[in-house]
Order: C-alpha cells, then sequence, then structure tokens
C-alpha cells in the first residue's frame, strides 16, 4: 500500500527542515493515500507545527518536495486565522473564498450548523468564547471541502461533545476518500492511525 | 482580479467596523493644521503660501503614516495571514487590493479634509487644483509606503516610532516633488516636471511596490 | 566563466571565506592606513593652499572620500541586498550586517565635515542643497537598516527585510538629488566630473586620490574584519566554526 500510486493524495520527498538555522528534520518522507489518518506526535519543540506549516506552504523548506498533486487541501492552525471583527458568516465566506473555493450560502450554513453555530452566525467572532471561536474554525474543514485536512492540535479548547464531532468528521472524511493529517500531543484513538513520531527519526 | 476584490471587501469591512481608525487621522490633520495656524502669525502665512503648501504636505503625510502603521498587524495575530499563505492565492493582487481599501479608507478622507485645512490656512483658492492634484497621487505613494513599513515590521512589538525612521526617509522625494509643483504654481513658474514625477512615482510604485510587501508578508510567516 | 562562476560560489561557502580573508583583513588594514597616512600628511602640509579658500579647503582630503564612499556603500549594500533576494546567499547578508554601520559612521562624519567645510567657506554650516539633503536622508536610510535588523531577531526574516528597505531606499537617493538640484542649487559643482576637465591644480588633486584609495582599502579591510566575526558568530552550530574556535 505504501508505494505511489495514482490515487496518492500527498508525496512528500526528501523533505528537509531548518528553524533558526539548525536541522530539525532531514531526508523526511510521506506518501498520503485516500483514507489515511496520520498523527504527528513528539514533545513541544520538536516541530510539530513547524511541519504541519511546511506542509500547508506556509514555510518554504529549502530542500525536497512537497506535491499535493493538484488536490485540495485545508489548514487549521493554532491561530483560527478568523477575523475578530467579521461575523461567523462573513469570516468562513472568506476562508472559503480564500481557497478559491465559491461554497455556497446554504453549504456554509449546513457546516455551521453541524457545529451549533448557526444560531451564531451574523455575531461578531470577537464575541465568541474560546470554544466556539475553535469550533467556528472547525466548521471551515466542513466548508472547505478538501481533499486532505491539515489540523494543529485540534482538540485544544473543545469541549467533549465538539471532540466526538471531530472524531466523527475525521472518519467520514476517510470514508469519502479524503486524508487527515493531526499534530497533536494526545492521540485521538481512531482506528488504523499511523503514527510519526518526530523525536525517534 | 479576483483576489483583489476579495482582499478589498474584506479590508473595507472590517474598516467600516473600526471608523475610528479613518476618523482618529482626521481628526489629527485638524488639531494639527489649527494648531500651526494658530501659532504662525497671520501674514508669515498669507506672505508665503508654500508655508501652508508644506503645512498641508507635512501634516497629510504624517496622518497617512499613522493610519497605514496597523496594515496587516491583526491578520498576522489572528492567523488569516497564514491562511492567505498557505492557499497560494495572488498575494500580488490581494496587496493591491487592500492597499487600495485603506487609500479610501485612511488617505482619502485627509485628502477631502484639505479644503479645510488650506482655508485655515488662507491658501489662495488657485492653488488648489494643483494641490490635489499631487496630493492624491502622493497619498497613494504615501500608502504603499506605508503599509511597506507595517509588513516590514510585522509582529515587532510597540514599532511606532521604529515605523516612523523606516518610512519617513522614503516620503521625502515625493514630499519634495508635490511641495515643489506647488510652490512654482503659486510664483506661476513651470511646474510639469514635478509632476510628472511625481505621477512617474505612482506609477512606479503602484506596480513594484505590492512585489515587495508580498514577499515580506511570505516570510513574515517563517519565524 | 567556469572559473569565475566557481570562485563566486567558493566566496559565498563560509569556512572558505573565513580562512581566506585572513590574510587580506591585515594586509588592508596596513595598506589603508599607511596610505592614508601619506595622503593625509601631504595634504595638509605639503600640498598648496587654496587661492580663494585658503587653509580651510584641506577638510577635502578627509570630506570628499568619506562622502563618496560612504555612498557607495549604501549602493553596495542595495546591490548585496538584491543577491539575497534572488539567490538567497547567505555572505550577502553578512555583508550587509558588517557595512551598515561603518556606513552609517561615515555618512554621519561627511555630514559634519560638510559643515565644519562650510562654515569659513560659504558662511553658513547648512545648505538645504542637493547633495546635503541626499546625504542627510542617506543617514536616515543607514539608522532606520540598522534599527530594522536589531528589531527582527530572526536572522532570515531579517535579512530579508533589510534587503527589501536597501532597495527601495537606494532608488529614493537619485531622486531626491534630482528634485532639490531641479530647487536650484547652492552648492558648487562637483569638482571631479567623469568625462569633464578636472577644475582643480593637480597638486591639489593627488593627496586627495591617494587619500580616497587609503581610505577604501582601510574600509574593505574593516568590513572584512567583521565579515569574519559576523560569519563565524552565525555559523556557530557547524562543525567547521567549532574546530576553528577551538584551534584558536
Amino acid at each position: 500500500m505504501a508505494q505511489v500510486n495514482s490515487s496518492t493524495l500527498l508525496q512528500v520527498s526528501g523533505l528537509e527542515i531548518e528553524v533558526a538555522e539548525r536541522p530539525l528534520l532531514t531526508n523526511f518522507n510521506l506518501n498520503v493515500e485516500p483514507g489515511a489518518l496520520i498523527e504527528i506526535k513528539g514533545p513541544n519543540g520538536s516541530g510539530k507545527t513547524t511541519l504541519l506549516r511546511h506542509l500547508a506552504g506556509i514555510r518554504r523548506a529549502h530542500k525536497g518536495s512537497i506535491d499535493f498533486r493538484d488536490h485540495s487541501f485545508a489548514y487549521v492552525g493554532q491561530k483560527t486565522g478568523l477575523n475578530v471583527s467579521l461575523t461567523v458568516y462573513e469570516n468562513l465566506r472568506w476562508l472559503t473564498r480564500n481557497a478559491d473555493r465559491n461554497t455556497s450560502e446554504l453549504e456554509l450554513i449546513r457546516a455551521l450548523s453541524d457545529l451549533g453555530l448557526k444560531s451564531r452566525r451574523d455575531t461578531l467572532v470577537g464575541a465568541l468564547s474560546a470554544g466556539q471561536v475553535r469550533r467556528c474554525g472547525l466548521a471551515s474543514l466542513l466548508a472547505l471541502d478538501a481533499n486532505i485536512w491539515l489540523l494543529d492540535e485540534p482538540l485544544t479548547s473543545l469541549d467533549e461533545s465538539a471532540i466526538d464531532w471531530l472524531k466523527g468528521a475525521i472518519t467520514s472524511q476517510r470514508a469519502t476518500n479524503g486524508a487527515a493529517i493531526v499534530a497533536t500531543h494526545a492521540t485521538l484513538g481512531l482506528p488504523e492511525t499511523v503514527t510519526i513520531d518526530l523525536n525517534v527519526s | 482580479m479576483n483576489a483583489f476584490v476579495i482582499a478589498f471587501n474584506r479590508t473595507m469591512r472590517v474598516g467600516w467596523r473600526h471608523p475610528l481608525d479613518s476618523l482618529n487621522p482626521m481628526a489629527f490633520f485638524i488639531i494639527v493644521t489649527s494648531l500651526i495656524s494658530i501659532t504662525v502669525e497671520g501674514e508669515s502665512l498669507t506672505t508665503g503660501n508654500s508655508l501652508a503648501v508644506a503645512v498641508l504636505w507635512v501634516v497629510l503625510l504624517l496622518s497617512t503614516m499613522m493610519a497605514s502603521g496597523s496594515a496587516y498587524a491583526q491578520d498576522y495575530e489572528d492567523g488569516s495571514l497564514e491562511q492567505m499563505v498557505a492557499q497560494n492565492q495572488s498575494l500580488y493582487a490581494s496587496v493591491h487590493g487592500s492597499v487600495a481599501a485603506r487609500w479610501f479608507l485612511s488617505a482619502v478622507p485627509i485628502v477631502a479634509l484639505v479644503p479645510l485645512g488650506a482655508w485655515m490656512l488662507d491658501l489662495d483658492t488657485e492653488v488648489w487644483w494643483i494641490l490635489f492634484m499631487t496630493l492624491i497621487p502622493g497619498s497613494i505613494v504615501f500608502t504603499l509606503f506605508g503599509v511597506l513599513g507595517a509588513t516590514l515590521t510585522l509582529g515587532v512589538g510597540r514599532n511606532g516610532v521604529l515605523l516612523a525612521l523606516l518610512v519617513l526617509p522614503l516620503y521625502v522625494p515625493v514630499l519634495l516633488l508635490g511641495v515643489g509643483a506647488c510652490q512654482r504654481s503659486v510664483n506661476q513658474e513651470p511646474f510639469e516636471f514635478a509632476l510628472i514625477g511625481i505621477y512617474a512615482i505612482a506609477m512606479a510604485a503602484i506596480t513594484f511596490l505590492p512585489f515587495a510587501i508580498a514577499a515580506l508578508l511570505r516570510v513574515s510567516q517563517e519565524y | 566563466m567556469n572559473w569565475l562562476a566557481r570562485s563566486f560560489h567558493k566566496m559565498g561557502s563560509p569556512p572558505f571565506f573565513y580562512r581566506g580573508a585572513k590574510v587580506w583583513v591585515f594586509w588592508l588594514y596596513v595598506i589603508g592606513l599607511l596610505v592614508l597616512l601619506v595622503g593625509t600628511v601631504w595634504g595638509l602640509a605639503f600640498a598648496p593652499a587654496d587661492r580663494l579658500q585658503g587653509d580651510s579647503f584641506r577638510i577635502i582630503y578627509l570630506h570628499v572620500p568619506t562622502a563618496h564612499l560612504s555612498q557607495l556603500i549604501y549602493i553596495a549594500i542595495a546591490v548585496a541586498g538584491f543577491v539575497y533576494l534572488v539567490w538567497r546567499m547567505k555572505m550577502a547578508d553578512v555583508f550587509i550586517v558588517s557595512a551598515v554601520w561603518l556606513g552609517a559612521w561615515l555618512t554621519a562624519f561627511a555630514l559634519f565635515s560638510g559643515i565644519v567645510w562650510g562654515i569659513p567657506t560659504w558662511g553658513t554650516g547648512w545648505v538645504w542643497d542637493a547633495r546635503t539633503t541626499s546625504v542627510l536622508i542617506q543617514l536616515f536610510l543607514f539608522l532606520g537598516l540598522i534599527a530594522l535588523r536589531t528589531a527582527i531577531p530572526n536572522s532570515q526574516r531579517g535579512a530579508l527585510a533589510v534587503a527589501v528597505l536597501a532597495i527601495v531606499g537606494v532608488i529614493n537617493i537619485p531622486i531626491i538629488k534630482y528634485s532639490v538640484d531641479w530647487f536650484t542649487t547652492l552648492h558648487q559643482p562637483a569638482s571631479i566630473q567623469i568625462g569633464n576637465p578636472i577644475s582643480i591644480d593637480p597638486s591639489m588633486l593627488w593627496p586627495l586620490l591617494v587619500n580616497t584609495i587609503g581610505l577604501y582599502a582601510l574600509a574593505a579591510g574593516v568590513i572584512l574584519y567583521y565579515m569574519r566575526i559576523n560569519v563565524l558568530r552565525r555559523e556557530r552550530n557547524s562543525e567547521w566554526a567549532r574546530d576553528t574556535v577551538d584551534i584558536s
């Protein structure tokens, strides 16, 4: 299953990452197939976030290649990317437009109601609680409808029901030939998870 | 074009929710102009229209710098900038959209106040049109340099003085040409050179500075 | 061409640069100081006094070379900024960091010596003409570069920011010159112009040329000296840097 085939979603080869001119990862290779769930683990400062930011194209590696093979991705970082002076709906719409998607109003509202934010549609993000802001960030995953999800510590400030929702969402993402790469210190506990331990490599 | 519109709409919308960001520089403009017209003797202002012109230019320059100095700061803090860089949209077009919106939000209101300032400083009305002809491209350049300064100092705390140190020297050519054109027009001397110069600088700034701003936005994420 | 490309590549390699530059620093210091000494003594003691300006003109032996050199350093920094932007060559950033202080000091000295020269000659230390204004703005630009580089701790980001600022700034200097010139100029037109017959007596010119060469050599030595320090500091985690420090 590990070899590259036409259905591979993401192919990372020979990636080399430096932080403050110190090497963090050398010759890192990864193939992401449909249905995969990859958890990136490691202690603080081991580069979980940095690796994820490289995959999302926010940082540029000076060696190696990251090939999404025309597949789309959604990135939800520790910063949610939501502007406090815009409403929940405006933010969500901007996030989809920013990713070059013309998600319809109906789909956006469906994503919001899935996370229990439908009544908050026209609330400014600045007026939401921390947990609601995280939920709103996760709603963008549904709205973006991307092939690969890149999640950085998605469990932060989520309550039980939101964690259950996230597990369900990842499961259905996998079932629909998508994949998820999650940087986390606490495992999600889902079946058939591939773990990358940054401390060992 | 699409990235331009998206960024323009977003910046306008956020600016609309923070009217004080536009009103404060306007108040600053009025207050400084009145302070000068109070303290400088009436005759010395009317005898030298050039002083009034220079005052208007410098105050406009400072207000625009103040207004554009916070560009992208919020996007940097809340992670929207991360999303822009990640989704690899045309940052060049997006910067254009954002700068255009900032110009509408903060420079245009101040330029609109210039007649009031000109009246307070007893400026001859025949200078007004040349003042506008130069202030419009001038304020575009000031906004662009202001946004450049803001992206240079993204994530650097308390960046006010640093921003002034970086940006003010860059403002000098446009200031010289703008004030020069107005002064020459007061003295009924030819001023086409300065007019052409200021428009040429504005065109060059509109074309090239967004490249630099986009590159700086990208690298601001490589901490 | 192959040789050129190879030596360019070699100069970009920190350990090669660190070892190779050592001899250069020594000889540039020695030659620079000696030549500067010869030129200054010649200019102050042996060159004839100016018919109009008397002995006060002798300050040009320091003023003119520093003013020229400071401008050259600013241009060199902008070129290095361009090299850094296009090829991401670390040595270009090392050059900028090492040259920027010297550039600021030379600019400040050029302004100061200009004031000292101006008071007896024109009766005023300061004239807002093209050259004075552009040198003053150049000083502000240097200070801006220094402030920006110190404010951003991340070296990659700081280097890129400084490169952009240097390039944007360098475009400003000629524009300022032209626009002030257009306002009319009080300054005496530049005495040494390429293509024009030289309007200064050769006996006065020789010490000026000698001092220029001496100052350029000394400045190159100072910049190389700081580049060696900065490159070692930058590469402190690498093997060659550790070896170097252990041995010496």
